[in-house]
């Protein structure tokens, strides 16, 4: 027999047994963060290759929510924060090492750039804006001038902050499930379905949902691929990290993760799109619904897992 | 800092002294005891380590720190400027051992080698109350010193070194 | 019977002991080094103090902080009992101050017993309610009616009122339920007891067997620490214990015994010692006596012999006896202290003695050093009284070896079916917790409803105080004066205790309680100092030293008179027996009717389905004090029971499930307990730390928190030498649902 105990101390309800520092905040910021960068990345995509007006939804329509989203991350955050007073420390120093240095910088870009970018679209949603001040229009047309460059710094950081989404995480070694180089892709690759199926959930245009639901089935298989292989890594790898794949093969979170992420989030609204590709009739509603749903579960089941698996010593 | 696994008998005197020495809150600590038994009755062994953070070398929590709170201070001890800290809570899951804590005022705390008390030249709280003196703590880089000189003795081992942190927490087996 | 100990002492001083008085004393003066200086440099204040949370009593120091608050306890380097190092208990005793549950004002109990219902009130109506009710008992049923059960520094403060009130029924739970067997078999070996702290030369020892003693767990600090000093020294541990404790993981041999059998292990390694001519000829020769009829007494008892009782291997019996050989003298058999164990204690602490005997270790550098004690003039007092009655007087002819007070028979005696000779009609509880301390609580708590007057002094609302007429809150040791710590040690040494700050909330030292309860008894002159202060520096000054320079030292240490720590070459030696040598045969057990040499006589097993309750201590608590001291219960905060992984699955227990026990008496555990499966237990045997279940809503920390080991000890083995109540004859089994209770 092998009894391994902590005699004393650790009492911190915070850290044992199991690590509980993170909570909704970080997972809901993360979906967020993804799914605005997932919605600025097409927007960018399809603007800078001239479709703004085949895919309203897209290019115009979207994008004016993702400051909002980007808000509500930030909040999130803000509120997790734990000695919120010194918050602007973090913008007094950059830590290339640091994820959650470079997030808040990307951050720092690319919320005005979204901005900007919904203030020019604002007309798509309130036909009838008037910019109060005559600056603020004189700005709008130096802007509109520059609406290619805003585009490309949108399609780049979009990237960033979509990949950051992942890398917060795999960054930590001392979480074995989280540390795996697949979950950048698989959380840029999860925003950017998120995002599609925003678009898709806006959009008016047949042309274009049917356009998203593609993209998104696409999506829908790589995230499949890149989960399936992320298992694989594990199981192939230390105990620690075969223990941390178990937590999701038989462990606590195996219903949780297959049933709410795999099969509800992944696996029938992909079932759903293709049947719509197919010219079934089904709502757009669902599997867009669905897909966001299989997104933010995917985040939390994995914050809140990643915390339960630990080095064994 | 090395620590005698053959002589530590677990009584938890370094979690107490380390608690009123650095005011740590009732329900948190900077350090704590481990026992590790194996065998059968009657042949069996038991391991009795007394943790905290192992002051690593290459140590994640400075590097995913996002304000420079977490740093390298003085002789490789790292350290965490409350003032600085933001309470994001990246170091705490950085770190594999589990050695920081929220404190509840929001910063997060953890082991500081006594620096306070090793600028005095005195030793650290843990090491100083010790009842089986089995807590050595001192300069690696010196080879005189008495670390180094019951490292040079004695087998040790440290913790999860296969996660590359480097740990300057030596256990005596 | 004329008092056995105070004989003793007196031929004492010519041997081992050496008493140090007067203007003869040249201190080392010296501040202690390193922490001291650094933090007094910054301004912040330390007061010296003596840690109560144990009875090695360390000297220390009590920080405080830049707000005047106290910070933190630290050992004071000149030490001998804790050489700067507090034990985990005594570096949390701040807890003690700080605990918000701490009793904060006189209560007066508004109806009967055990309902707990009090009223507050002021020092001077309770006091006044205690002098009448004692003045009463006293009138009524003579004062020897009153008895006194204490433990703890305040102890000699309610001993000078009960004796000069016309009372010697003085007890202490640390005699009859913990070292009494030891002193008294040691006595009667050696004429010497064994100390506190003990005389064992660990730090120099070549081989140390620990019989039960679970030091590592046991924290008394200097043997911990000197164990520790061995272990470097590389000296051969052997432990015997049933349980794979700390000290056996530190251990070359551990031996795991079949609980209550060491007797049997004890003749055996006797055997070995003499029949291989392992034992030390010269020094038997010279001192002692007997050698003869214990060679004799000895011959059957072969390692093949302890096998089938002890279950441990005759090689390993071999082997070990070699090893204590080969360091003789330099080898402790460690006499243990919490000794009361199965009745036949007194007995198996002889036969530890005589082992030590064989092996030359009494006396001798790494076996037993000779103590030296400073001595403190005490101020001339009017005589006593000399009582009518003492406790000896209530069950005639029973544990006449007994040389202190038996706490149990004061506890029988107060109940009128037992028939003593005198009833016992009211007692005063001084930091005692005797419903968690004195095992058979039913017999306890009759008593309780038996007397008609009691009260307790404590600092925390324990059990006991539950049942008090009159509570009395003591402020803590930290705030306050107590005598003048004298120990015998290496060196003679005087420690101070002072007080760190105010006592808080309505609390008093206990000599200002025991003064001033003695003004309404009318025996103030017995307590001819207006306060302790007066009282310690009119002694210091006597021996050449003042409050004022203690204050600043903490400690003093003396050089001894002579260099006569151990014994020298050829030495000739008058031990403080009878016969003036080493007693392996006493002829004074023999006079008193018991067996001058051991014997081993097998006890009650567990039946079917149960199992033998032991118990012992967890280094970062101390008995009930500590169980609801915020520092201490942060990092131990309830007791487990180690279940062998066996009896777990054949009773399909599981890692911390909650159950109760049950013991052979039908009694079951109140609270819940969690179950630790643990391959470090035997399966014929639990084992859980004292101290836990406590059943005070009061203490709201360790309220229900573990089980209590007292509330199943309901079967006790009385020791019939010296009264001790054995406590391991218990049994116990696992109930996973707690059935309907009974009214007790
Ligand atoms: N931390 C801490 N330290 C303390 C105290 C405390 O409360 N807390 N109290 C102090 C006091 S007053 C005392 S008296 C001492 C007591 O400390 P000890 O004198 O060491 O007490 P024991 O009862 O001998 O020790 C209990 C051990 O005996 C073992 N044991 C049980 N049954 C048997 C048996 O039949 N044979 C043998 N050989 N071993 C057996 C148990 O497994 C356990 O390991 O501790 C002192 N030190
Ligand atoms: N079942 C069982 N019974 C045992 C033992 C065991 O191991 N198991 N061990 C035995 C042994 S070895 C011993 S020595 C005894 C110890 O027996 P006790 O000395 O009765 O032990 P404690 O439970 O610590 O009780 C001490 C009481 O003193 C109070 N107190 C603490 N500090 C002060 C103070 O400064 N002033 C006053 N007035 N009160 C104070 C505490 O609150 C507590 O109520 O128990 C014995 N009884
Ligand atoms: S104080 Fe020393 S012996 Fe006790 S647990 Fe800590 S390191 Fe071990
Ligand atoms: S032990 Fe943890 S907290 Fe300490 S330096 Fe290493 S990673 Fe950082
Ligand atoms: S919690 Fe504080 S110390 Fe830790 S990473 Fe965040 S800012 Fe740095
Ligand atoms: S070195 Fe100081 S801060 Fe670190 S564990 Fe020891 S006592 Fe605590
Ligand atoms: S051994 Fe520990 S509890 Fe006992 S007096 Fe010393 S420091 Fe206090
Ligand atoms: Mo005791």
């Amino acid at each position: 027999m092998k009894e391994e105990l902590i005699v004393s101390g650790r009492m911190n309800h915070l850290v044992d047994p199991q690590l509980n520092i993170w909570h909704w905040q970080i997972p809901l910021y993360l979906f967020l963060g993804g799914l605005a960068a997932g919605i600025l990345f097409f927007t960018a995509l399809f603007f800078i290759n001239g479709k703004e007006n085949e895919y309203p939804a897209a290019v115009k329509k979207a994008p004016v929510i993702v400051p909002f989203l980007l808000i509500l991350g930030l909040l999130a955050l803000f509120i997790d924060l734990r000695h919120k007073l010194y918050f602007w420390q973090l913008y007094t120093n950059i830590k290339l090492q640091s994820p959650m240095s470079w997030g808040a910088w990307t951050l720092m870009v690319i919320t005005p750039v979204s901005f900007i970018w919904a203030a020019l679209y604002i007309r798509e949603f309130f036909p009838n804006w008037d910019w109060k001040y005559t600056w603020i229009k004189l700005l709008e047309v130096f802007l509109i001038g520059y609406k290619k460059t805003i585009a490309w710094i949108m399609l780049i950081f979009s990237v960033i902050l979509g990949i950051y989404t992942g890398i917060l995480l795999s960054a930590f070694n001392a979480r074995p499930l989280w540390n795996t180089s697949i979950l950048g892709p698989l959380f840029l690759t999860s925003g950017l379905s998120a995002g599609a199926a925003t678009i898709m959930l806006l959009s008016k245009s047949a042309v274009e949902k049917k356009r998203f639901a593609q993209i998104d089935l696409i999506l829908i298989g790589i995230e499949v691929f890149l989960i399936i292989h992320m298992f694989m890594g594990f199981m192939a790898s230390t105990q620690v990290q075969i223990d941390a794949a178990k937590l999701f093969l038989g462990g606590p979170y195996t219903m949780a993760f297959w049933i709410f992420v795999v099969a509800l989030g992944l696996v029938i609204p992909a079932l759903l799109e293709f049947l719509e590709l197919r010219k079934f009739h089904i709502p757009v509603l669902i599997s867009s619904l669905l897909i966001l749903f299989g997104s933010i579960m995917l985040r939390f089941i994995i914050v809140y897992a990643g915390q339960v698996s630990r080095w064994l010593y | 800092m090395a620590v005698d696994t053959k002589k530590c008998v677990g009584c938890s005197d370094c979690v107490v002294a380390c608690q009123t020495e650095n005011n740590v809150p009732i329900g948190y600590c900077r350090e704590w005891v481990v026992e590790v038994m194996a065998g059968t009755y009657p042949q069996l062994e038991i391991e009795i380590r007394s943790e905290r953070c192992n002051h690593c070398k290459n140590s994640p929590c400075v590097r995913c720190c996002p304000t420079g709170a977490s740093h390298y201070s003085d002789g490789g001890i790292v350290l965490v400027e409350s003032k600085e800290c933001i309470g994001c809570g990246a170091c705490i899951a950085s770190c594999p051992y589990d050695a920081r804590y929220p404190h509840p005022d929001g910063y997060v705390d953890k082991c500081t080698f006594c620096i306070h008390r090793v600028k005095n030249g005195l030793d650290t709280a843990c090491a100083s109350v010790c009842p089986t003196k089995c807590i050595y703590f001192g300069d690696l880089d010196d080879p005189n010193s008495k670390v180094s000189m019951i490292l040079k003795r004695r087998k040790y081992k440290t913790l999860i070194p296969e996660a590359g942190t480097n740990p300057q927490l030596y256990f005596i087996i | 019977m004329t008092n056995r100990r105070q004989f003793i002492k007196i031929t004492a001083l010519g041997a081992g002991a050496l008493a140090i008085g007067g203007g003869i004393l040249k201190g080392i003066q010296k501040y202690s080094p390193q922490e001291g200086i650094k933090y007094l440099l910054q301004g912040l204040k330390r007061i010296p103090t003596y840690c109560e949370v144990c009875f090695w009593k360390c000297a220390g120091w009590v920080y405080k902080n830049d707000e005047g608050k106290i910070w933190k306890i630290v050992g004071n380097e000149e030490d001998q009992h804790c050489n700067g190092r507090f034990c985990p208990r005594g570096t949390g005793g701040i807890g003690m101050y700080y605990d918000e549950d701490r009793l904060k004002t006189p209560l007066i109990r508004i109806q009967e017993r055990g309902k707990q219902v009090f009223r507050e009130a002021s020092w001077e109506e309770a006091l006044t309610y205690i002098a009448n009710k004692m003045i009463e008992i006293g009138s009524k049923y003579g004062p020897e009616s009153m008895a006194l059960f204490s433990h703890g520094s305040g102890s000699s403060y309610y001993s000078t009122l009960f004796k000069a009130f016309g009372s010697a029924n003085i007890a202490e739970p640390s005699y009859a339920q913990c070292r009494g067997p030891r002193d008294e078999a040691f006595m009667a070996t050696f004429g010497e007891e064994a100390y506190s702290p003990e005389i064992t030369d660990i730090r120099d020892t070549k081989c140390l067997v620990l019989i039960g003693s679970h030091i590592g767990e046991n924290m008394h600090n200097g043997q911990i620490q000197e164990m520790s000093d061995a272990i470097d020294k590389d000296a051969t541990i052997i432990t015997v214990d049933p349980r794979f404790s700390t000290a056996a993981s530190k251990s070359k041999y551990w031996l795991p015994i079949k609980p209550s059998t060491d007797i049997a292990l004890l003749l055996t390694w006797i055997h070995e010692i003499i029949y291989n001519n392992y034992y030390d000829k010269d020094y038997v020769e010279k001192y002692c006596i007997g050698f003869d009829k214990l060679k004799e007494h000895v011959k059957e008892n072969t390692p093949e012999w302890a096998y089938g009782i002890t279950t441990i291997e005759p090689g390993l019996i071999r082997k070990t006896a070699k090893e204590m050989a080969n360091a003789s003298p330099a080898v402790i058999i460690h006499p243990g202290r919490h000794v009361t164990w199965y009745g036949d204690d007194t007995q198996r602490i002889r036969a530890i003695a005589i082992l030590n005997a064989l092996l030359g270790s009494w006396g001798r550098r790494g076996g037993f050093y000779r103590p030296s004690k400073a001595n403190i003039p005490s101020y001339a007092l009017p005589s006593f009284p000399k009582p009518a009655k003492t406790w000896q007087d209530a069950f005639p002819g029973k544990y006449s070896l007994a040389s202190l007070t038996v706490s149990n028979v004061l506890i029988d005696a107060s109940i009128p079916e037992n028939n003593p000779v005198f009833t016992i009609k009211g007692w005063i509880v001084n930091g005692t917790n005797l419903i968690n301390t004195i095992p058979n609580q039913a017999n306890t708590l009759k008593a309780i409803q038996n007397i008609e007057l009691l009260v307790v002094i404590d600092t925390m609302p324990m059990e006991i105080t539950g049942w008090a007429d009159v509570v009395l809150p003591e402020c803590t040791y930290l705030e306050r004066f107590d005598n003048i710590r004298v120990s015998p040690h290496r060196k003679p040494a005087i420690a101070l205790r002072m007080p760190a700050s105010e006592p808080m909330y309505n609390t008093k030292p206990g000599y200002w309680i025991a003064r001033e309860l003695s003004k309404k008894l009318g025996l103030q002159a017995y307590f001819p100092f207006e306060n302790q202060e007066s009282l310690l520096d009119w002694q210091l000054k006597k021996i050449g030293t003042s409050l004022e320079e203690m204050s600043k030292l903490g400690v003093k240490t003396y050089e001894r008179e002579a260099d006569d720590i151990y014994i020298t070459e050829g030495e000739n030696v008058e031990f403080p027996t009878e016969s003036g040598k080493i007693e392996l045969y006493s002829t004074y057990f023999e006079q008193s009717g018991f067996d001058p040499l051991p014997l081993y006589t097998p006890h009650e097993e567990p039946p079917e389905g149960f199992y033998r309750l032991i118990y012992g201590r967890a280094p970062m608590h101390t008995f009930s004090r500590t169980a609801n001291n915020p520092n201490l219960t942060d990092i131990m905060d309830e007791n487990t029971v180690w279940v062998n992984p066996k009896v777990a699955k054949e009773w399909g227990l599981n890692n911390d499930q909650y159950i109760w026990l049950k013991n052979q008496d039908g009694i079951e555990s109140e609270f819940p307990i969690k179950i630790r499966v643990t391959e470090r237990i035997r399966w014929d045997s639990v084992y859980m730390v004292h101290g836990f279940g406590h059943a005070q809503k009061q203490m709201k920390r360790c309220f229900g928190k573990g089980a209590s080991d007292t509330q199943l000890i309901s079967k006790v083995l009385i020791d019939p030498i010296m009264g001790g109540t054995g406590m391991r004859g218990n049994f116990v089994t696992f109930i996973t649902k707690k059935t309907e209770k009974e009214a007790i």
